[in-house]
Order: structure tokens, then C-alpha cells, then sequence
């Protein structure tokens, strides 16, 4: 969903910068540069994570079943052929979301370079907390598969995600495995980095 | 166009190493994450949401006219997927190689190499363009619309507002990061 995608890139960095605090702490109170190897490395990982993780997937909803993945806020996104400011809206969705990745890291970083480590855990948490909030206020919307028309006229028509219209659960399960294990992966990777610190 | 997307990525990836040539040569570590966190951030964020675009608005077009599935994503898990991470393979994928490439030229001494590899891809992307000149500068959105000859100009108006601010938002973000590495390039140390 694009209300959870955004923000769970801002997240996902912090996350990242939270596991490998040790490692970055240390390299950075060694560096004589502003921006040590260390900082562009865990950048890297972030917009990599939110490039190839969190932007297919979302396009990937956003394309197939435009209405559900924003949760039916607007109906513009459900038309986008021949209508170019229409079809700039999945533009702005993929850019905000490595937005979302580069301002993580660069907060994450500051918080964690300036002494003030004790507010990165907080300040995902409430996000994450948000999000989740967010998303609960607009139940039912997530569990529908329908079109905003649908959506707002007309619910009778609409199939519950459980139902596995046009395989779309199948796929969104397949989507939720790939992000998983992605994040999986990383996570792993740095707390193993992390410790050899 | 899906055609000229790769090799124009590729383009992208060698333009910005030979900018930051003086910080790949050095082999220092710092300085290649940088450069490759940069061409990275420049991919998703400049490269990846351009064919994105054309791919919602104008499907038809933007696959060249060869294929009838790009019109019909909705509802279809594989076309949404491969939309998804085609684009992206398609963008990122090429101006990474691309970058990587021109690293491996320029630490080798054959900056010469990257040069006549962005220029031999501007001429691919003018021969694609000059080849495909009819689909191109005649506009349908979808499949269905091609196949009954509707047509419009390539000038007309909304595609070519969209084509001229995403083209803007392109080529003018590569010419300021081309810019902004080049000035990287020159300090020392980089902070």
C-alpha cells in the first residue's frame, strides 16, 4: 500500500543504521571525513533495498490493482492511459519512496554520529505505530478488491482479498515472501558485519 | 521507448563514472561507495520512474507497439510483475553495468573507453529513433488504437507535456549530477 510503502522505506534505513550501530559508531569516530566509506555504504544498502525491494512491489500493486494498493483514496490513479498528470502520480509514488529511503538514512545517521542514538528506536517505532493506525482507520478498504467507484457506491460488488480474486492474494503473498526474505537477508548481513566490530 | 530506455540508462551509468574518473582512479574505498551510492540514487530516483511513466499513460507506445498485454495490467499478477521489475531491471540494471564498466576502463587507464562507449550509445539511441521514426512520432496510447490507425502528433498536447517534463526531468538531472560529480572530482578530500 502506498500509506505503508513510504513510510516502511524511512523505516527499513533506520532499521538498517539501528543493527549496525557498532560498526558505525566506531568507523565514524575513526574517520576524518564528514561522510566516512561506512556512511555510503549503508546508504547504498537503503536506497538499494528500497529500489529493488519496496518500488517493484509497490508498482507491482499499484499497476494491477491500483485502487486497493492506495487503499481507494483517489479514483486518478485508476486512470492514467492518455492522462499525463494522471500517470505522474506512480511516478511520484516511486520517487518518494527513495525519498523516504535517503531522508531515513540521513537522519538515522545524524541521530547516530551526534549522540543522540536514543531517539532512532523511538522514532521508528511511532512511525511503524503510525502507519499501522493509518491503515486500521480505513478498514475495510484493505480486505476489498474492487475499483474507488466500488469502493464508495457500490461494496456489494467487491471481493474480499481471501477470496483470491484474479490471484491477486497469491501474488501479493509472493510479493510479502520476497520483501521478507530481502529484509531478511540484510538484516543478517549487517548484524554478522556489525559483530566482527 | 523501451528500445532506447537501455541503452540510454547505459549512457547515464558512463557519463556519471567518467565524471568522477579522478575518484575511481584512486581505488579508494570511500570514494567508490560514493560514487556508487550516487549512480544508484540517481537511478531509481531520475532513470526508473521515466519509463514508469510512459508505461501507465502510453503503454502501447512506450513497448513500441509490440505487444497487446501492456494495456491490459489490471487484474493480471504476471503483467503487473513484469512491469514492476522490467522497469526497473531495464533501468537500474543498465546504468549500473554502465557505471561499473566505465570504472573498469578508467582503472585501467582506457578513460578513452567510456567516451566512445556514450557516444556509441547516443548513436544507437539516434538509429533506434531514426528506424522506429513512425511509431515514435505517431502517438497511440493503446494497442487497440494502433491497430485502427488513431493516431495523433508526437507535438500534441497532454503527451507531449508529459514527455517534456519527465525528458526534462532526465536529461537536466543528468547534466547537474554530471556537474556535481565533476566539482566532487576535483576537491580533495571528499567530505
Amino acid at each position: 500500500m502506498v500509506q505503508i510503502d513510504i513510510p516502511a522505506a524511512f523505516v527499513a534505513s533506520l532499521f538498517f543504521l539501528d543493527i549496525g550501530r557498532k560498526a558505525i559508531k566506531k568507523e565514524a569516530a575513526e574517520a576524518t571525513e564528514k561522510s566516512p566509506a561506512v556512511y555510503y555504504k549503508f546508504l547504498f544498502r537503503s536506497v538499494f533495498f528500497a529500489g529493488v525491494v519496496i518500488v517493484p512491489a509497490g508498482i507491482y500493486l499499484l499497476a494491477g490493482w491500483p485502487g486497493w494498493e492506495q487503499l481507494y483514496w483517489t479514483e486518478r490513479v485508476e486512470n492514467v492511459i492518455f492522462n499525463w498528470v494522471n500517470a505522474l502520480i506512480p511516478t511520484f509514488f516511486v520517487i518518494t519512496i527513495v525519498m523516504g529511503a535517503y531522508i531515513g538514512h540521513v537522519l538515522g545517521y545524524y541521530l547516530l554520529v551526534t549522540g543522540r542514538e536514543r531517539y532512532l528506536r523511538p522514532t521508528y517505532i511511532c512511525v511503524l505505530a503510525a502507519v499501522t493506525i493509518l491503515v486500521i482507520f480505513n478498514y475495510p478498504a484493505f480486505t476489498l478488491l474492487g475499483t474507488y467507484q466500488e469502493y464508495h457506491l457500490n461494496r456489494g460488488a467487491m471481493v474480499q482479498v481471501w477470496k483470491n480474486p484474479h490471484n491477486f492474494s497469491l501474488g501479493w503473498i509472493m510479493v510479502m515472501i520476497y520483501f521478507t526474505v530481502s529484509f531478511l537477508y540484510l538484516l543478517f548481513k549487517i548484524r554478522k558485519e556489525s559483530k566482527e566490530y | 521507448m523501451l528500445a532506447i530506455d537501455v541503452p540510454i540508462s547505459i549512457l547515464a551509468g558512463l557519463v556519471l563514472s567518467e565524471a568522477g574518473k579522478n575518484m575511481l582512479r584512486s581505488g579508494n574505498q570511500q570514494k567508490y561507495n560514493f560514487m556508487r551510492t550516487t549512480v544508484l540514487l540517481y537511478s531509481v530516483f531520475f532513470i526508473t520512474p521515466v519509463p514508469f511513466y510512459f508505461f501507465m499513460g502510453w503503454p502501447a507506445w512506450e513497448t513500441n507497439f509490440l505487444w497487446k498485454w501492456p494495456n491490459q495490467i489490471l487484474d493480471s499478477p504476471l503483467r503487473a510483475g513484469v512491469v514492476a521489475y522490467g522497469v526497473f531491471i531495464f533501468t537500474v540494471g543498465p546504468a549500473y553495468l554502465g557505471f561499473e564498466f566505465g570504472r573498469f576502463c578508467i582503472r585501467r587507464g582506457k578513460e578513452w573507453l567510456v567516451r566512445v562507449g556514450y557516444v556509441a550509445m547516443a548513436i544507437l539511441v539516434g538509429v533506434i529513433i531514426l528506424l522506429t521514426r513512425k511509431i515514435t512520432f505517431n502517438i497511440a496510447s493503446t494497442y487497440s488504437k494502433y491497430d485502427a490507425g488513431e493516431f495523433y502528433p508526437f507535438w500534441s498536447h497532454p503527451f507531449f507535456t508529459g514527455w517534456l517534463i519527465v525528458t526534462i526531468y532526465f536529461w537536466g538531472s543528468l547534466a547537474i549530477f554530471y556537474l556535481w560529480l565533476r566539482k566532487r572530482n576535483k576537491s580533495k578530500p571528499l567530505d
